[in-house]
């Protein structure tokens, strides 16, 4: 889902001086943003997580061992900045109301709501794996825990998710096989 | 139903408006180093904080410029009368700072020429005209006296010398600890003032030199 990073452009910013990393970071910023946000649950805290993680990036690409490895390493240094972002906010701040930014609200509120009653732990697997496409390996080496952890977590949200997502499969369609024709 | 999540997450996903890149923030934060933002050992800072302020209600009438006002006695405390502050934010970040001068009401120039290996504390905003940072200064030598406070205030919310304090919910004074006597800089839009501390001649010149030239 998301979108992919040209091998040669991280090439580039590793090697490369300030031109070829905001290059990189300019392609990567709506992903950076979209996880921020889908973890954070808030605009403004999300694009300061997102820039964190692209201040990391700047200062730490040299260190990235291959192309190969960015993805990876570059959803690591995301989460853990909106994870840490978040639980300073928390510290500080009441909860916030479960946000209402998307356009199709019939779709999507539910999403965000649901994503809102999950603990952090349970909410950043989920991000990663309907959100961000990331299979079980990828999330837990973003998360740098075992596989087998990650499916439990998945299945635990799963479980916790379910009257929700059963009263929201009610609301959302299902897209239909059926072929119409109309007459010209 | 899982489907439906997915697609579901798919949309929101898609749904989220992007902004655009702060390319200006990341250059300027990938720029600071961040062993000396965050590699250290911190202090505690709260403690030292309160010894040195004292909040007391006040009760007479006057009309607060930006809810927030600055005097400087002639003793050498700094008073500040003010109706809200935000803070104190602990070993605040580069984050922390952009927001609290995205508050203020005037254009900041924040603190810059500070020794080498000096810590931000601690960050507090007065209203939304000033901000006062405690920073703690390196080395062993100064013993207990590490801090040095620093105000950043829009020049209409500085008082002239005995001016009376206004009637706000709070103020604050910093003194007699810490009130050895203030510095007070024009700096571009803002006017910065120094309380003294364990900081040297020389430390507080380069520091002065630095913050004019960024105001020039």
């Amino acid at each position: 889902m998301a979108i992919p990073v040209p091998a040669d452009l991280v090439d580039a910013a590793r090697t490369g001086g300030r031109d070829e990393i905001e290059l990189l970071l300019s392609t990567v910023w709506p992903d950076a943003f979209r996880l921020a946000r889908a973890i954070v649950g808030e605009d403004q805290p999300a694009e300061d997580a997102a820039q964190e993680a692209c201040i990391a990036v700047c200062r730490t690409i040299g260190s990235l061992r291959s192309a190969a490895a960015f993805r990876t390493w570059f959803y690591r240094i995301v989460v853990r900045e909106a994870a840490e972002l978040k639980r300073r906010r928390s510290r500080t701040e009441p909860a916030a109301e479960p946000p209402a930014i998307a356009r199709d609200e019939t779709s999507s509120i539910d999403v965000w709501r649901a994503l809102s009653v999950l603990p952090q732990k349970l909410r950043e697997v989920v991000v990663l794996h309907y959100f961000e496409d990331l299979s079980s390996r990828e999330i837990g080496s973003v998360l740098g825990i075992p596989e087998g952890t990650v499916r439990f977590r998945l299945m635990i949200a799963k479980q916790r998710l379910r009257p929700l997502l059963g009263e929201y499969s009610e609301r959302i369609p299902q897209p239909s096989g059926e072929v119409r024709t109309s007459a010209i | 139903m899982q489907s439906n999540f997915e697609l579901a997450c798919r949309s929101a996903r898609e749904a989220i408006v992007v902004p655009a890149i702060p390319l200006g923030a990341i250059r300027h934060g990938a720029q600071v180093d961040s062993g000396e933002r965050s590699g250290r050992r911190r202090r505690g800072v709260i403690a030292a904080i309160v010894a040195s302020l004292s909040i007391v209600s006040v009760a007479a009438a006057a009309e607060v410029w930006g809810h927030v006002q600055v005097s400087l006695d002639p003793s050498g405390a700094v008073l500040m009368a003010f109706t809200k502050w935000d803070g104190p934010v602990r070993n605040p970040t580069e984050r922390d700072f952009q927001k609290a001068v995205r508050a203020l009401n005037f254009t900041a120039i924040l603190p810059d020429g500070l020794p080498k290996g000096t810590d931000a504390e601690s960050l507090t905003v007065f209203g939304p005209g000033a901000m006062q940072i405690t920073y703690n200064l390196p080395g062993a030598w100064r013993r207990s006296n590490h801090l040095l406070f620093v105000i950043l205030a829009n020049p209409a919310s500085v008082a002239p010398e005995n001016a009376k304090l206004p009637r706000t919910a709070y103020s604050l004074q910093y003194g007699p600890t810490t009130g050895l006597g203030a510095l007070r800089w024009r700096v571009g839009q803002e006017e910065l003032i120094v309380l003294r501390s364990t900081i040297t001649a020389s430390e507080l010149a380069h520091f002065k030199r630095v913050m004019m030239a960024k105001g020039r």
